[in-house]
């Protein structure tokens, strides 16, 4: 894929959401590089889900415009989203529960896979692009060392599990950029380590861009190459791991004091 | 191989059972299963709509009806084929389908149910108000010119088998509407079980997680309203040629016909694809044997003893009888599992697929 020459992948300018009196985002601009991992911290409330969700146009802001990739975003509806490169993980997940571990994650690759209601219904056109699409997903769930809950069904799955099931469902469609929200709540400690490699490994196997909303401190500064920060709706801060951890007005924020930040 | 054969042995057996059974039976009952047919595919088409997609419609015996007053004009004044006409009627339903289905995307769970309440009321009126093409509650005949005694009259349509066949009027129905039926409950299999299917099932279940997919949600909801109403439209008019001398009235179609259909598929097992058939079966085999079993002072109260059932059956399984069976089913393979256990065998690490809808 050729790279759009000094344009950032996502550009997020002056976007303001409102739930009633609420301002959710006030007037947040950021911009993504392509390619590395980028974090997006602050305490709660400060806007990072709501941008995911705007970005997913699933949230329309009152103003303000996100182009990915040279392209408006704000123009397309929400189902378009995944086929332009977008796709992303809930924080409180958003699976499937009537499906089997499988078939949830070949939902992912509903942008890259073709055929209406007639080509379904008769089965041979659309055969070997299923048989595909089966393959293709069996890997995603061997690779996330998922394969052998393939045939189960998500309802009593721990909640680690669900995560990697959500992701791997995510990286179905090839994506260029991944939003993540909070992949490690509710994992264990152990769990959380084994996730920060799994992101940076996925990232560069799929050679995508990952932007990964998190809370949780060790894992954000071991993984990002670069860290915004947010509070109350807009950037307080933008930089490596290194900047934020000793930027003041962070500190003061959210991080609190900066040796238990880097533990 | 040998898995899949074992996988697949029942259906073989079950196809084979259902073209032989009018060879065996006696003319009453090659009728009364004849007409159970039509039932089943528009439970199967209603199961597609409720049971997988979530969307709720108590109107589907309007659909029923709109089917079989296609088929009975386009035969009777357009002097189409059989086959034709059902094409015909699935293809006007569909659009039916369609039009109801655009504002059922604003409205959702019980108020669809109301809205869709308020078409299946209407159906008989609207059949009143064209009475002069659908012969209202007085009702339509089906008929073909045929030659009788040596003149063409209009006579009511008949399944007539292929010379050399050797087969009798009803047994040629029945393996016409058999086909019908299997090549419906195919295509929906197809349906469910593909790309399709899934994000039917993800609508249901989760529209967000469906729409970050990718999925257009409403267009598939439409689609599958149009789709399901087609399938009501093809049992509508395998319904108004179920009968010797085909015949159709407003009063067939009616409130309780919508009502039916939703029992077959709650019955059968909602979101399974053998439930509605199952349904439809249950709910015939209640009215064709069970009723005319019962004293003659207890005949008038069959609705309360159907209804009882209902509720019984609901509360020991909100799966239905398909449940039930996938159930039962687990419990002997989860007790074979034991027992090899003890034998010494290591327990497969593999996790056993759960009950619960969509297969």
């Amino acid at each position: 894929m050729q790279r759009t020459e000094d344009l950032s992948l996502l550009e997020v300018n002056d976007i303001e959401v409102r739930f009633g009196g609420l301002i959710a985002l006030g007037g947040l601009s950021f911009s993504l590089e392509e390619g590395g991992i980028c974090s997006l911290i602050g305490p709660n409330g400060a806007g990072k889900t709501t941008l995911f969700n705007v970005v997913s146009r699933l949230y329309q802001p009152s103003s303000g415009s996100v182009t990915f990739a040279g392209r408006d975003l704000l123009a397309l509806p929400a189902h378009k989203i995944a086929s332009n490169g977008i796709a992303r993980t809930f924080q409180n997940l958003a699976l499937v529960p009537g499906l089997s571990v499988l078939d949830n994650v070949m939902i992912g690759a509903h942008p890259r896979t073709r055929g209406g209601v007639w080509a379904a219904a008769s089965w041979f056109p659309l055969r070997s692009q299923e048989t595909r699409t089966r393959t293709r997903a069996l890997e995603v769930l061997e690779r996330l060392d998922l394969d052998r809950f393939a045939a189960a069904r998500c309802a009593g799955l721990p909640y680690g599990t669900l995560k990697r099931i959500e992701l791997a469902r995510s990286l179905m469609s090839d994506p260029r950029l991944l939003l993540l929200d909070e992949p490690a709540s509710g994992l264990t400690h152990s769990e959380v380590d084994e996730l920060a490699s799994v992101i940076t490994s996925i990232r560069d196997e799929f050679s995508m861009t990952v932007l990964l909303v998190e809370h949780h401190m060790g894992m954000v500064m071991s993984v990002s190459d670069s860290i915004v920060v947010m509070e109350l709706g807009r950037k307080i801060a933008e930089g490596t791991p290194q900047e934020i951890q000793s930027n003041a007005r962070v500190i003061a924020a959210y991080l609190g004091e900066p040796e238990e930040a880097t533990s | 191989m040998t898995k899949n054969l074992q996988a697949r042995a029942p259906w073989i057996v079950a196809a084979i059972v259902l073209v032989v059974l009018p060879l065996q039976l006696n003319s009453y009952w090659v009728g009364t299963i004849t007409q159970w047919m039509p039932l089943a595919i528009a439970a199967l088409g209603l199961n597609l709509l409720t049971g997988y997609n979530g969307q709720i419609s108590v109107g589907h015996g309007a659909l029923y009806g709109a089917g079989a007053y296609t088929t009975a004009l386009l035969i009777t004044n357009w002097r189409w084929g059989f086959l034709g006409a059902i094409l015909g009627a699935s293809v006007v339903c569909f659009f039916i389908g369609v039009l109801i289905g655009l504002p059922a995307l604003r409205i959702k769970g019980l108020y669809l149910a109301l809205v869709t309440l308020a078409v299946a009321t209407l159906f008989p009126q609207i059949l009143e108000m064209f009475s002069k093409t659908t012969g209202g509650s007085t009702g339509l005949s089906i008929t073909s010119p045929q030659i009788y005694r040596g003149s063409l009259r209009e006579k009511p349509v008949r399944f007539l088998p292929p010379e050399g066949s050797g087969l009798a009027t009803d047994q040629w129905k029945y393996y016409f509407f058999l086909a019908i039926t299997l090549v419906c409950f195919i295509l929906v299999r197809n349906l469910v079980k593909s790309r399709f299917g899934r994000s039917l099932v993800a609508i249901r279940d989760n529209e967000v997680a469906a729409a970050v997919s990718g999925v257009n949600v409403a267009s598939a909801k439409v689609i599958t309203f149009g789709v399901s109403s087609a399938l009501a439209g093809i049992g509508g008019g395998l319904a108004a040629l179920a009968n010797d001398q085909p015949r159709i009235a407003s009063g067939s179609f009616t409130i309780e016909t919508s009502l039916y259909f939703l029992v077959a598929v709650v019955v059968g097992g909602a979101a399974s694809i053998i439930g509605p058939a199952i349904g439809a079966i249950a709910y015939g085999l209640f009215l064709n044997v069970l009723t005319p079993e019962l004293p003659e002072d207890l005949k008038a109260s069959t609705p309360l003893i159907l209804g009882g059932l209902l509720i019984v059956l609901m509360l020991t399984e909100p799966g239905g009888i398909v449940g039930l069976w996938r159930r039962l089913s687990a419990a002997v393979r989860r007790k074979r599992h034991r027992h090899s256990d003890r034998a010494g065998h290591k327990k497969p690490e593999t996790i056993v697929e759960t009950t619960g809808g969509n297969q």
